[in-house]
């Protein structure tokens, strides 16, 4: 199981995480394949403008988007 | 289902709309708001830290994206639009949105001109999955005459179609498409026409400012006109600042934040102090409960409407003036809780924090003034929480002011006013038979208002609510509505006390 770990501190949430969490939720193509972890900021990873920040795995995604998130999912279940 | 998908993705349209009030509030947050010429300069950077590549994204070019960003900043900051240099600088008018009162102007949703992108309105188009078939049942099917065929594919005369729309079920590729404009589709009250260059535009004496165009459009043209910077000025004056929070706060900040946490970042900001709207839910229950009472079993009227969502409301005045003595009309939640701060505190200045553009035309409706100084949106808020870069989860979980029953927090979901009328009026009134009609979009409430006047409709209570699901669906939320449905439905269950009738602090 991946696990996929999304921030929700106030700025990830704000920028989009909210919206890639309930994504990845509802999905149900990688349903059974990745562990969706809700993370309350995650050591202010977002400083410097890199919000919203998601972790596949071990990979960091900063800046996340719904496309770059389901990318490395989709790389990382090769 | 379209609908559904825009708004639960974080688009481009989203990103830029939050980075202007980022922006704003920064602008206020970091500058002397005094100095007018200074603002004035910090103003024309937004446009560039927002668009700050080299090429244009989604336009023609970035001088365009970059005016565009240029319209926002104003709306954000309260103005007009800027609509052109004939009648001076993009920065016209900056010195009157600096200062601690609100702009007052009944036109709160708007089409920003240059970003409309003149799409197809009411249109029947063949798209190029035509193959051009032998059969061709378009054509066949066709009461006008309208189908050419071309080398490649099948053409529609527009002139000559009526939108029967008989060809679209007959195509076998499905290669006939309808198209109406995403934010006329939205609108509930047929309010979005077009200007003499095709592009959209608002009919202020229809629109009833519920915003769902503003989360329909997918090129981001239409946006709402903001207090937060007002706001943000009277907090830096000082002056005595109570937030009213309307019911669907709950998970809008991130599913780890509690309520209380989300109060303390309130305060924080420079609130005295933060009360639940749905206190002001439960002395609409009570009062209109009696009401509804009243005017079914003593006036004889056949059904009466919920008041709390201004946008059904004013459609009701604006399309069914007749029926608007069926509506009614004693203080909404949002004016019983300014209320009950200014009875106790008579220089308290109000503002209401919600999930509704539409609460700020009711704010303006002259019964409503002198209780309800501002309103902003869950996501100005969050741009103001961000722009002060704090962090909600760090907040203390301080006590919540348990001022509101579970019946009144629930009066954020499709179907909640009408339960809370309903529990009040079996207990209070045993002899009377409450059946409930409830309506969660602007479209359906006209359809729910049509029956009522034809006497089709058994109800007697009416609900109507503009946005779908109910307030949790509105255009200033932030967290997807279905979630924001089930956290409202935990947290009014896990209220002291359910009833309305039983908030201690309702006469």
């Amino acid at each position: 199981m991946l696990k996929v770990n999304i921030c929700s501190g106030t700025q990830c949430a704000f920028k989009g995480n909210l919206e890639i969490l309930e994504y990845l939720q509802e999905d149900s193509i990688f349903k059974n394949k990745i562990k969706v972890v809700i993370k309350n900021c995650m050591d202010k990873a977002c400083r410097d403008d890199k919000a919203p920040v998601v972790i596949i795995g071990d990979e960091k995604i900063f800046n996340a988007t719904l496309d770059k998130v389901l990318k490395l999912i989709e790389e990382k279940l090769k | 289902m379209n609908d559904f998908l825009v708004r639960g993705l974080y688009t481009d349209v989203v990103d830029i709309r939050r980075k202007v009030f980022i922006e704003t509030a920064k602008l206020i947050l970091n500058n002397d708001y005094k100095d007018v010429s200074k603002i004035k300069l910090e103003v024309l950077k937004i446009p560039f830290k927002i668009i700050n590549k080299e090429n244009a994204t989604y336009r023609c070019c970035v001088h365009k994206e970059r005016a565009i960003v240029a319209e926002r900043v104003r709306l954000a900051l309260g103005l007009p639009l800027w609509e052109g240099a004939l009648k001076g600088p993009v920065t016209t008018g900056i010195g009157t949105a600096l200062k601690h009162e609100k702009i007052r102007t009944e036109e709160i949703v708007k089409v920003i001109p240059e970003a409309c992108e003149k799409c197809e309105d009411n249109i029947i188009r063949v798209t190029d999955n035509c193959k051009k078939c032998l059969a061709h049942p378009c054509s066949l099917v066709c009461p006008v005459d309208a189908f050419s065929f071309t080398e490649e594919q099948a053409v529609i005369n527009q002139e000559n179609c009526i939108k029967c729309r008989r060809c679209l079920n007959a195509c076998p590729y499905n290669s006939i498409i309808y198209q109406k404009r995403p934010c006329s589709a939205a609108c509930g009250v047929k309010a979005i026409g077009s200007d003499n260059e095709n592009r959209a535009v608002i009919n202020h004496e229809k629109c009833v400012n519920c915003g769902m165009c503003i989360t329909a459009c997918p090129f981001g043209a239409i946006a709402a006109k903001s207090e937060s910077v007002q706001v943000l000025i009277s907090l830096k004056e000082k002056r005595p600042m109570y937030a009213i929070i309307a019911p669907s706060f709950i998970g809008q900040f991130g599913p780890l934040v509690t309520q209380e946490q989300i109060i303390s970042g309130i305060k924080k900001i420079g609130f005295r102090d933060v009360v639940e709207v749905a206190y002001g839910a439960d002395f609409t229950t009570v009062t209109e409960g009696k009401l509804w009472y009243k005017k079914i079993y003593g006036q004889g009227k056949k059904y009466i409407g919920t008041s709390c969502c201004p946008a059904w409301v004013d459609m009701t005045k604006k399309m069914f003036p007749k029926l608007s003595g069926n509506i009614l009309d004693s203080h909404t939640p949002m004016v019983a809780t300014a209320k009950y701060i200014k009875d106790k505190t008579p220089d308290a200045v109000v503002c209401f924090i919600g999930p509704c553009t539409a609460k700020k035309s009711e704010s303006l409706r002259p019964e409503v003034i002198e209780y309800v100084d501002f309103v902003i949106t869950f996501e100005e808020l969050a741009a103001i929480l961000i722009a002060m870069d704090i962090e909600l989860a760090e907040m203390d979980k301080t006590e919540l002011h348990a001022h509101a029953s579970g019946s009144g927090r629930n009066y954020a979901v499709s179907g909640g006013v009408a339960n809370a009328f309903k529990e009040y009026i079996n207990k209070f009134y045993p002899d009377a038979e409450v059946i409930i009609e409830k309506r969660d979009s602007l479209k359906e409430c006209a359809g729910m208002l049509r029956q009522a006047e034809s006497g089709s409709l058994r109800a007697n209570l009416l609900e109507g609510m503009a946005c779908p699901g109910g307030c949790a669906g509105g255009a200033g939320v932030l967290a997807p509505i279905k979630y924001t449905s089930k956290k409202i439905d935990k947290f009014a269950k896990e209220s002291e006390y359910y009833p309305a009738a039983e908030n201690p602090e309702i006469d």
